[in-house]
């Protein structure tokens, strides 16, 4: 019974003692951002009811728990919105000075100018109502927003997507990590449609999610990771942003371009680097786990150039170079070594197009191939039966020719009746074997003309259209790369 | 240079498959007959009558008739086999005024000399006698209009002028008197022997032949006729009464009187218009029977004359196969063969007729099994395959000659249905 009491007691000192400690970070922001959420929620359902002042103080409320610029927004366009249903020349002021703040914090804002245009119309229409107080004049057009207002048209609240995670400065990928990555947690912003967040971080599992955020709501996606120390943590990067990453089996395609990074299962991993117009960059590494491994690809170029065949009807062609496929389907774009090259483009059903072409660095070469349809060879069908129909023809003669030289024979060797020299067998035989000679001449010239006609080139050829243009170099930017990159402009 | 190059191919090719044409070229050098088709547009009935025309040692010559219009030709057989037409061939109508000719014109050859002579109607109430070697010579004889039969004979002197030489004379048969022919002066009414059996009746002459029965320079007249138009007789007359001037007119001299028969014999055939004898050798001879028209009946026997009795005598047995037109004596030395052409039978479904060559031997007879049947190897209707039949004198040996509708055969050699030689092949030079 004693022990009983003693075990009651600790627990209720342990309860005390954990309810007076402080609560976590993550714990803090978490509720910070539950706070925000519900105030953006009632401040949102506010504005929609025309109640832009509780509307406003909604949003501020919401910045206080936490500062998104985009609250900031909206507390300027709940303003926005007062000032134009009312003429309210202080409400305006508070909407400039909104938009302002929202800009100062956010200043690579997408809808920057759209912003300070709204500031620009605001401050105008404000000057406008201190110059023509009310009762000054006419009410009316005092009261009416001016026509600069009407076309800012009515101000909508904004929704965010917030992302966050715990442990915070993870990387944010969308959909693949082909693009490279977003931006790191936290992060807010706007995004259209349905999205897969792939949220990673070093030595933590991979956190995915696939989100269809409403534009007009607060959505926060919040990841707390799960350490993953038995992975190791490679980043990969290569001189030429946007190479392609292999490892381990390039059959199974590129898992990225550069840079990336990424956790990786301990132990030795092959990776490849290649991108066109370049060396392939291999290196082996011995992931350890719970270590950071770097893969730093140095990519020589080589003299490249380009070779674009494009075409009607590419799409069902298939492009050679130098007698090795390189596209199964056009239109085919692909680098080549500076130097002489054939170029083959076959369809079935149309004649094949054969160039040697000299490709020069620093230059794509389009070759727009207009494919001719392969002739038909119904002459060389015709010829072919007419060939044997003469040929059967010249057989049959011919055995009617050999039938009379036979009788004759037998007759001659018979002597009885005789054979006398006019027998009509003579000049009919000899008839038939005439015709049958021609008919051979004429069945062996039909049917040299039908290999001809097999194997000529009938019809006009498959051509194409050739340009050269030079390629440019130019920089390259991008989220977390930078470097040189070819493009043509025509 | 393409299509050179396909034409060069295809002639290859067309070598290597192709027939030889000129094999049949070759073949017909290898034949054993020649055919000669009508040499010229001047008779729309080419070979009514054959004979053989001059003699020679070095290939032969075939004298050939034709009709509608009447024609006289020469084929000239060089030694090798090949043919020609003289420069001889006469238009009868234009020489002699002879448009039409017999049904079947008595063509005669002269068994003393190359000559040969035509007895035809001539027209109006004579016959021409068309005489030469070569060339012709026309005789009349004035008063028959047809001829029913004809022979060479040899006469005898002249009873005025016993001195002059008897050259062989034709003798032609017309109804129951034999006539001479003239070639000019004829006397008129042109003098004529009518002919009487044994019982003073008249003779319907059908066949004439000439017999040298005994050791004398003339020769005898053997005739095939009938008496009262129902029995056929064979009847033979001297010849000695044909000494006469001209040489052969009227019978005893100039007499008138009827000339009655030294000998005759009954044949069991009647024989009808252009029935023949055909002399074998002096004694005897083979007769060629057929009825007048309407009747395909015929009949081929063969006799001799007893030179001391002067009495005939059927040999062997005689043959009746129908349809005999026309006959003669292959006569090669020891084989002698009768040439009976059968223009209208039957052959190899055809009617293109046949000649049919029976061995004769001189004491036996006709053997009525045919040594060879020949007809055209490529018959055709109604060619007439056989319609006369010659022997042809050729390179020194005797070739047998038939006619048939516008078509000559020479057969050059023949052999028995067995393959049995009759007679090599005669010519030469090839």
């Amino acid at each position: 019974m004693k022990s009983r009491v003693v075990f009651a007691v600790w627990a209720g000192i342990c309860a005390a003692i954990l309810m007076m400690a402080p609560a976590p970070a993550h714990a803090q922001s978490a509720d910070a951002l539950k706070k925000a959420q519900s105030a953006f929620d009632n401040a949102q359902v506010l504005y929609l009811q025309g109640k832009y002042d509780d509307a406003a103080q909604g949003f501020q409320d919401a910045y206080a728990a936490r500062p998104f610029p985009q609250f900031l927004y909206n507390v300027g366009a709940a303003f926005h919105m007062k000032g134009k249903t009312g003429s309210d020349s202080v409400a305006y002021g508070k909407a400039v000075e909104y938009y302002k703040k929202y800009l100062a914090e956010d200043p690579q804002a997408s809808d920057k100018a759209k912003v300070e245009k709204a500031i620009g119309v605001l401050e105008a229409e404000m000057k406008r109502l201190k110059d023509n107080p009310v009762g000054a004049g006419s009410a009316a057009p005092q009261k009416a927003p001016s026509a600069e207002v009407q076309q800012l048209g009515d101000v909508k609240v904004r929704g965010l997507i917030v992302v966050e995670s715990d442990p915070s400065n993870a990387s944010i990928y969308i959909d693949d990590k082909r693009k490279g990555p977003l931006a790191t947690t936290p992060w807010s912003g706007s995004l259209d449609g349905e999205h897969k967040i792939i949220i990673e971080k070093r030595g933590y599992k991979v956190a995915e999610k696939t989100i269809s955020a409403d534009p007009s709501k607060l959505f926060v996606l919040s990841a707390v990771m799960a350490q993953e120390d038995y992975l190791g943590w490679v980043e990969i990067s290569s001189n030429v942003p946007g190479a392609e990453i292999f490892i381990d089996d390039k059959s199974i395609g590129a898992i990225g371009k550069t840079p990336l990074s990424q956790n990786i299962k301990p132990g030795k991993h092959t990776f490849w680097i290649s991108t066109e117009g370049y060396d392939e960059y291999k290196e082996e590494v011995e992931v350890i786990a719970g270590e950071t491994h770097t893969v730093k690809a140095t990519l020589k170029g080589a003299p490249v150039g380009k070779i674009n065949v494009i075409g009607l009807g590419i799409e069902d062609s298939t492009v050679s170079i130098d007698g090795v496929v390189a596209c199964e389907r056009g239109p085919c774009l692909k680098a080549m070594q500076q130097g002489d090259h054939v170029v083959t483009v076959t369809r079935p059903g149309f004649k094949s197009y054969t160039r040697r072409v000299t490709i020069q660095a620093k230059t794509e070469m389009a070759i727009k191939v207009g494919l001719a349809p392969m002739p038909s060879r119904s002459d060389a069908v015709v010829a072919y039966v007419l060939a044997a129909g003469f040929g059967a023809g010249g057989i049959v003669l011919g055995l009617q020719a050999n039938k009379y030289r036979d009788q004759i024979k037998d007759g001659i060797a018979k002597g009885n009746p005789p054979i006398d020299s006019a027998d009509p067998r003579f000049t009919k035989g000899k008839i038939f074997a005439i015709a049958a000679d021609a008919t051979f001449v004429v069945a062996g010239i039909t049917a040299l003309t039908a290999v001809y006609y097999t194997f000529r080139d009938k019809g006009a050829p498959s051509t194409a259209l050739i340009d050269v243009r030079a390629l440019a170099l130019q920089p390259q930017i991008g989220p977390g790369y930078a470097g040189l990159g070819m493009e043509a402009h025509w | 240079m393409r299509t050179l190059f396909i034409t060069g191919c295809a002639l290859v090719l067309s070598t290597g498959v192709g027939c030889k044409w000129t094999e049949f070229d070759d073949l017909k050098d290898e034949t054993w007959v020649s055919s000669t088709d009508k040499p010229n547009s001047d008779s729309t009935d080419y070979g009514v009558a054959i004979q053989r025309g001059q003699k020679s040692s070095n290939g032969g010559k075939l004298v050939v008739i034709g009709a509608g219009q009447a024609q006289y030709t020469e084929l000239v057989y060089s030694a090798n086999g090949s043919s020609d037409l003289a420069p001889t061939a006469l238009k009868l109508n234009t020489q002699f005024g002879i448009g039409n000719l017999d049904l079947q014109p008595i063509l005669l050859a002269d068994p003393t000399s190359d000559e040969v002579s035509l007895v035809v109607n001539s027209g109006g109430q004579s016959i021409a006698v068309l005489t030469g070697t070569g060339g012709l010579i026309a005789h009349q004889v004035f008063g028959p209009m047809q001829p029913d039969a004809a022979t060479y004979m040899v006469p005898p002197p002249r009873s005025d002028q016993p001195t002059l030489p008897t050259p062989p004379q034709v003798l032609v048969g017309a109804v129951d008197a034999l006539y001479g022919a003239f070639v000019a002066n004829t006397p008129n009414p042109q003098p004529k022997c009518q002919l009487v059996d044994e019982a003073a009746a008249p003779v319907s002459i059908r066949g004439l032949g000439a017999a040298r029965i005994s050791a004398t320079t003339y020769d005898d007249i053997v005739v095939w006729g009938t008496t009262g138009g129902a029995t056929g007789k064979l009847l033979l007359y001297p010849g000695s009464v044909f000494n006469g001037a001209p040489p052969v007119g009227s019978c005893a001299g100039g007499v008138q009187a009827p000339l009655a028969a030294s000998s005759s014999l009954a044949t069991t055939f009647v024989p009808g218009k252009g029935s023949q004898i055909v002399m074998v050798d002096p004694t005897h001879f083979i007769v060629v029977g057929h009825k007048d028209l309407g009747s395909t009946e015929s009949f081929l026997g063969y006799y001799s004359i007893n030179p001391t009795a002067k009495t005939f005598t059927a040999i062997g047995a005689s043959i009746t196969i129908a349809e005999l037109r026309t006959a003669a004596i292959l006569d090669n030395g020891a084989k002698k063969y009768v040439i009976a052409g059968y223009p209208t039978t039957i052959t190899e479904d055809v009617n293109a007729g046949v000649v049919k060559l029976f061995p004769l031997d001189i004491t036996a007879g006709i053997n009525e099994n045919a040594a060879a049947t020949i007809y055209d190897s490529q018959p055709n209707t109604d060619q007439q395959f056989g319609r006369a039949v010659a022997a042809l004198p050729f390179n020194g040996t005797n070739v047998v000659a038939v006619a048939a509708d516008n078509e000559i055969f020479v057969y050059y050699k023949l052999v028995t249905a067995d393959g049995a030689v009759i007679y090599e092949d005669a010519r030469s030079g090839r």
